[in-house]
């Protein structure tokens, strides 16, 4: 007889490990499969190209079909979180209502969300970056917003001991401090504690939906393998769960399923100084743009940077020209222009299950990114930048939509319980089910959205969460 | 050397790598490096369609003038010039092209018994992450001292 767990959660990130520790904390078996490789903080790549070989998604080169846009999504335990800055912010008003609208669904709204996301932060640590932190690219990001009267806030970033003198652009190849907030350290951490197993390079082929039973197929290290679960939770995020679904055929009675795919397009804009400027130190990432202005016309601006190969990828060109720009490496300080995407794309799979994203920017999304760039070019010159650089480059980032949340089958894939439409034992609360783009890092709301998942699907198993975590005990209990 | 590609194909990444980095105020060539050793651990993440792809690519540059390699090379930072899909085709000859190229040479990496400057050194790129477990035996240290 198959060994049975109550759930099967494939994927690592935001959504599977907070889902894997409270159904774990409520009794339940939970087995966590992951695409990816594990590391840990002693293992991690130190080097940026194997940090991308070894941690992302074909080497960090995923590309729409026309390759307009580069997506960056983790593939590895902890996923997105172990790559990404790790900040952390609630949505606004803004972002809710527009949910709400297209949705009719209720608790997309500040108000109902509240209680998921104080249990969510509950369990991290959380640092609002300070005065002391800021390295030169910081200071002139902030000098140069005061001058031209523009709105900034300091970040909040997940990270619980960063030390004294260390360059946090390391932790973009994984924190090797577990200081930064990535669900290894925290949620996957604590769920396995409580019992979660963990199946690492496990490649899903293909999810069968029963009902009783749902059964996944796959690969591991050249092996084929298939586990069953009373049910499942996809959260392989907006590509890597969409991706899954339609490989299993799921199109058919999900018509809605790839549609509505959507992310922030950044432009990253380098500028020369003539002064050291040394973005790469210290706290790379400490400030943010908080204009209503800039809210409302469709972008914010990032204080980032990146390694030498990402810097190396924007400057278009070849030869000394190019050389001669990267020995500037030092004198550069960065503005990123992210765009708040108006315009929805389609992710479909080919023949061989490859994916196909169809994304294009159009009007609306060009004249927002203009916008951002403009006000960059402003900011850069009031601060005395000698040269200018504004990449061609489009990066996708925060990748979201896919299977969208609703109410109706033929507009959406996954209901208001978080189930996916006509199949009671799959569920879905990663990023793939947002309806629109955010404008906001989504990290934390992934967090918040799988917080309340948990209720709804222990709920179905006839658990209220409360209840559960007051009894401490095995009250998980599924009939097969 | 490499599992991946052949010695032509080696010959063709060598050639174009040194055309988009020829090397010059401080820093070395890409061939000089011998980053180019290195390709198999770029290549182990690329899906098997790509590869293919490449490999001809390098073949076909292993053979051609340079004057043909430069003229692809400036015409992938054109893409906005063309319409679609010749304009998508170039941006994906661009990130196969130059994005290899850049990912090896400057992720530092170097032939076995290099000693000439180190990509990073010359940039004056340095970075540094202590873990914390190195701290706490830096503090017992020198607690006993």
């Amino acid at each position: 007889m198959a060994d049975i767990y109550d759930f099967v959660i494939i994927g690592s990130g935001p959504s599977g490990a907070v889902l894997a520790y409270n159904l774990c904390k409520a009794g339940a078996r939970c087995l966590m499969l992951e695409a990816g490789k594990e590391f840990t903080s002693k293992t991690f790549p130190s080097n940026e190209l194997n940090a991308n070989t070894s941690l992302m998604w074909n080497g960090g080169m995923d590309t729409t079909t026309d390759a307009s846009l580069l997506f960056l999504r983790g593939k590895t335990l902890g996923g997105g979180s172990i790559i990404n800055q790790c900040l952390l912010d609630r949505f606004d008003d803004n972002a809710f209502d527009d949910w709400r609208d297209r949705t009719g669904v209720d608790f997309f709204s500040t108000e109902a969300m509240t209680r998921y996301y104080d249990e969510v932060e509950s369990k991290l640590s959380l640092h609002t970056m300070e005065k002391s932190d800021w390295n030169r690219n910081a200071e002139l990001y902030v000098e140069g917003f005061e001058k031209c009267g523009m709105g900034w806030a300091p970040l909040r970033r997940g990270q619980s001991n960063c030390g004294e003198g260390n360059d946090c652009i390391v932790c973009l190849g994984g924190c090797p401090r577990e200081s930064k907030q990535s669900t290894l350290v925290t949620y996957i951490k604590m769920a396995r504690e409580l019992g979660l197993e963990v199946e690492t390079e496990f490649n899903v082929s293909q999810i069968v939906h029963g009902s009783n039973l749902v059964s996944v197929f796959g690969e591991q290290r050249g092996n084929t393998r298939q586990v069953y679960g009373r049910r499942c939770i996809v959260a392989g995020g907006s590509l890597g769960t969409t991706q899954m679904l339609l490989k299993s055929g799921f199109k058919d009675k999900l018509p809605a399923l790839g549609d509505n795919f959507t992310c922030h397009p950044q432009f990253m804009n380098i500028a020369l100084f003539d002064e050291i400027v040394d973005s790469h130190k210290g706290a790379f990432q400490s400030v943010k743009s908080q204009d209503p202005r800039f809210r409302e016309q469709g972008f914010k601006l990032e204080n980032v940077f990146a390694g030498p190969i990402a810097i190396s990828m924007l400057k278009p060109g070849f030869g000394l020209d190019h050389q001669t720009f990267m020995q500037k490496y030092r004198n550069m300080a960065c503005i990123e222009v992210a765009v708040r995407d108006a315009t929805t794309g389609k992710i479909d799979i080919d023949k061989t299950g490859r994916l196909k994203i169809k994304k294009k920017m159009a009007d609306a999304d060009w004249q927002r990114a203009n916008a951002g760039l403009q006000v960059v070019e402003e900011i850069f010159t009031t601060v005395g930048a000698r040269e200018i650089m504004k990449s061609p480059i489009k990066i996708g980032l925060h990748l979201m939509g896919g299977c969208t949340l609703g109410k109706e089958g033929k507009s959406s894939v996954v209901n208001e319980a978080f189930q996916v439409h006509d199949h009671p034992n799959l569920f879905i609360a990663d990023s793939s089910i947002f309806p629109s783009a955010p404008g906001i890092n989504p990290s934390l709301s992934i967090m918040a959205l799988a917080q309340k998942a948990s209720e709804h699907i222990l709920a179905e198993c006839g658990v209220k969460l409360e209840k559960a975590k007051k009894q401490q005990q095995s009250v998980v209990e599924v009939q097969v | 050397m490499s599992n991946y590609l052949s010695q032509t194909e080696l010959r063709g990444l060598s050639r174009v790598g040194d055309i988009v980095v020829p090397g010059g105020y401080g820093l070395p060539s890409f061939s000089q490096t011998g980053c180019v050793s290195h390709i198999d651990e770029l290549m182990a993440a690329t899906p098997p369609a790509d590869v293919k792809d490449f490999k001809l690519l390098m073949k076909v540059f292993s053979i051609s003038p340079v004057f043909f390699i430069r003229g692809i090379l400036n015409l992938v930072d054109k893409d906005s010039r063309f319409p679609e899909p010749v304009a998508g085709l170039l941006r994906l000859l661009s990130i196969g092209i130059k994005g290899v190229v850049f990912s090896l040479y400057y992720s530092n990496k170097t032939r076995e018994f290099y000693q000439g400057p180190s990509v990073h050194e010359a940039m004056g790129y340095q970075v540094h992450c202590e873990p914390v477990s190195c701290e706490k035996e830096e503090l017992k240290g020198s607690a006993g001292q």
